[in-house]
């Protein structure tokens, strides 16, 4: 394979049209370079738009208490559904139902103290089945265990915020104590960021403490659920929210009596949106290259035309019809290659810089070409190298010795 | 292709071409007969537009023929793929030309050692051969210059070199002095005499008498017939 004559020639016939040679190589380097960007920049808003759901299970479902909109057995429309504990036991024995877990809010307002520092966070009760719907990601520590749960326990997962106000930083919070509305909680983890949520700044409990502590009553804001591999949330729907019409009293059909959300829904849908847009990507980046390959070929073209006389000549000392194929073949590809690897490096070097910046938003992040995508760019282009290069190499070997010994 | 043996160098029988310009037929060579010993020197000499250097691309396979028979070294040539054209160009031709074609972008000995390249042979050993043709054509001080760089009878010597290269047993020379002043002529031609003297066959056109006079034979081409009888 390496033929270090052929090198030899190949850079001797391009460096007699240095100035052409570089503007066609570039039509390439640019073409790799767009498709690089272009999947790179589209990793990136996958990874941001997919972040938004990092820490929640994709198979989640949310269950919120609405407010009835239709008749029911003679009861008026525009009362509250006020989901409760009992609830959860109901739902939990539905097959197709994994992990779940309720989420309750304390409705007042707690100072929370930790020897000087007083500050003022919401507070959450939540299963310890939670974790494994939305874990909370964390900084340090873990999340609440059934342990937790069962026991009663006085701990409490807090954010960044809350350590920031209590204790400015300046000690391990792991394991200190922190007085919420004047009882130790011992904080067992800390955590740095949530869905829907600005800065962390709650105060996450079990829910069983939370009842004993500060509100004995069984309402609950939140129902999680996490669907059973080989169920759908679709198959298990209608049972589900049966089961809850009759304990709360509403119509099956009323779509405004529990708010749903279904995370695998909207991962869905997100999905094939990122699809689509990588798919265009693809078809834009990979036509700029095909357009740079054009270039090459068509310059190729002309190349081969100017050097009529030149393979008149190698023919007539005794080259074959291979060597001259081959030889115009190995130019053309390495002119793409060549051209092509400085486009990726570009593209590559363009990507990191903008990681390297840091440009993150909640839509964008990390972006990235990896391996498979770089390797993929890299066949794309010999085979355009190649496709590029056969119709000049036919060309170059139906030259007549002859005729082109006439032509001047 | 078919193997004959007639232990000659070059048997033509009968041979035929004609060029087609649009629809009209010139014929060209009109049914040529000779032979060529091997070690022979022939000159082949007539008016121009006689059909010489037709000839000679049909004997170094560098064109294709009507009817009749091409047979060089014992081999019918005819018809063969490109492929099979260049092996024989490669290891039984080397071609001289009146315009030299050497390729403006390669220095002498680059030019000289390209036929040992399409041959395979390794760069030391080109370099090497190619290097003491050139001394011998007493261009040892202009081995890396660029034929734009040299005279013509330079450039004609060079091209003798490369058509020596990988020594093949016939020469074929397509007006070889017809760009050069008499003086130099003279010199190539004393080359190409010395070329034969070592064995190689050598079939050069000319339109110099001079010339043809170092020649063992003369072939006399008139309009795409041989006219002068009982060649050997
Ligand atoms: N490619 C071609 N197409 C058509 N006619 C051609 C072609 N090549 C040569 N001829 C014609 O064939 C005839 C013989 O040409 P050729 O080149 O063999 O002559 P020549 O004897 O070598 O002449 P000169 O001494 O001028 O070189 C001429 O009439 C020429 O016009
Ligand atoms: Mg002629």
């Amino acid at each position: 394979m390496f033929d270090f004559d052929r090198w030899a020639e190949i850079g001797q016939s391009l460096k007699q049209h240095k100035l052409r040679t570089a503007l066609t190589a570039f039509g390439v380097s640019w073409g790799i370079f767009m498709l690089i960007l272009l999947l790179g920049m589209g990793k990136g808003l996958e990874r941001g738009t997919m972040a938004l759901y990092q820490d929640t299970a994709t198979n989640s479902v949310w269950i919120n208490g609405g407010k009835t909109s239709q008749d029911y057995k003679g009861l008026t429309p525009g009362r509250l559904v006020n989901l409760d504990i009992e609830d959860i036991a109901m739902l939990a024995r539905l097959p197709g139902i994994d992990l779940i877990g309720p989420t309750k809010l304390v409705n007042k307002a707690y100072n929370m103290q930790y020897g000087q520092n007083i500050g003022s966070f919401q507070i959450y009760g939540i299963g310890a089945a939670n974790a494994g719907i939305q874990k909370l990601s964390l900084q340090g520590g873990r999340q609440i265990n059934e342990l937790d749960e069962r026991e009663s326990r006085k701990v409490a997962v807090v954010g960044t915020r809350v350590v920031e106000v209590l204790m400015k930083n300046r000690i391990d919070p792991l394991g200190s104590s922190i007085l919420v509305g004047g009882i130790p909680f011992t904080v067992i983890g800390v955590y740095k960021k949530a869905l829907e949520e600005q800065s962390p700044n709650r105060v996450y409990i079990p829910y069983a403490t939370l009842r004993n502590v500060f509100d004995s009553s069984p309402y609950i804001n939140q129902i999680a659920l996490t669907i059973a591999p080989g169920h759908t949330w679709a198959s298990i729907r209608p049972e589900a929210v049966k089961l809850l019409a009759q304990r709360h009293r509403f119509d099956a059909q009323d779509s405004a009596a529990l708010e749903i959300y279904d995370i695998s829904a909207e991962v869905k849908k997100l999905q094939s949106l990122m699809t689509g847009i990588r798919l265009f990507m693809v078809i834009v980046g990979v036509g700029t290259l095909l357009a740079g390959c054009v270039g090459v070929s068509n310059t190729m073209l002309v190349t081969v035309k100017e050097r009529t006389r030149e393979f008149g000549i190698r023919k007539a000392i005794g080259a074959s019809p291979s060597s001259i194929l081959f030889m115009v073949l190995h130019e053309t590809l390495a002119i793409t290659l060549v051209a092509g690897y400085l486009g990726l490096l570009a593209g590559v070097g363009v990507i990191e810089l903008v990681r390297g910046v840091g440009i993150e938003s909640d839509y964008f992040r990390d972006p990235q070409i990896d391996l498979p995508i770089a390797l993929g760019a890299i066949a794309v282009l010999s085979v355009a190298g190649l496709i590029a290069g056969y119709l000049p190499a036919r060309q170059a070997v139906r030259i007549s010795p002859i005729e082109a010994l006439r032509h001047e | 292709m078919r193997l004959i043996h007639d232990n000659k160098m070059i048997t033509v029988r009968n041979l035929t071409k004609s060029y087609h310009v649009g629809p009209i037929t010139v014929p060209v060579l009109k049914g040529i007969d000779f032979s060529v010993e091997y070690g022979e020197f022939v000159a082949i000499m007539g008016p121009s537009g006689s059909g010489k250097s037709t000839l000679l691309n049909v004997l170094g396979i560098l064109d294709r023929y009507d009817e009749g028979e091409y047979i060089l070294n014992g081999t019918l040539i005819k018809p063969l793929s490109e492929t099979e054209a260049a092996y024989f160009r490669s290891r039984l031709i080397g071609f001289v030309f009146q315009s030299f074609n050497l390729l403006p972008f390669k220095s002498a000995i680059d030019n000289v050692s390209m036929p040992l390249y399409y041959q395979k042979v390794p760069r030391r050993q080109r370099d090497e051969k190619a290097r003491r043709l050139l001394e011998r054509m007493g261009l040892a001080d202009r081995i890396h210059h660029l034929p734009t760089e040299m005279s013509g009878g330079q450039r004609q010597r060079v091209a003798i070199a490369r058509a020596l290269v990988n020594e093949p047993p016939l020469i074929l020379a397509d007006e070889p002095t017809g760009n050069l002043d008499s003086e130099t002529s003279e010199d190539v031609m004393k080359i190409f005499s010395e070329i034969n003297a070592e064995g190689r066959t050598l079939v050069v056109i000319t339109h110099d008498e001079h010339i043809a006079a170092r020649a063992r034979r003369v072939i006399r081409l008139q309009d795409g017939r041989i006219t002068n009888r009982n060649l050997g």
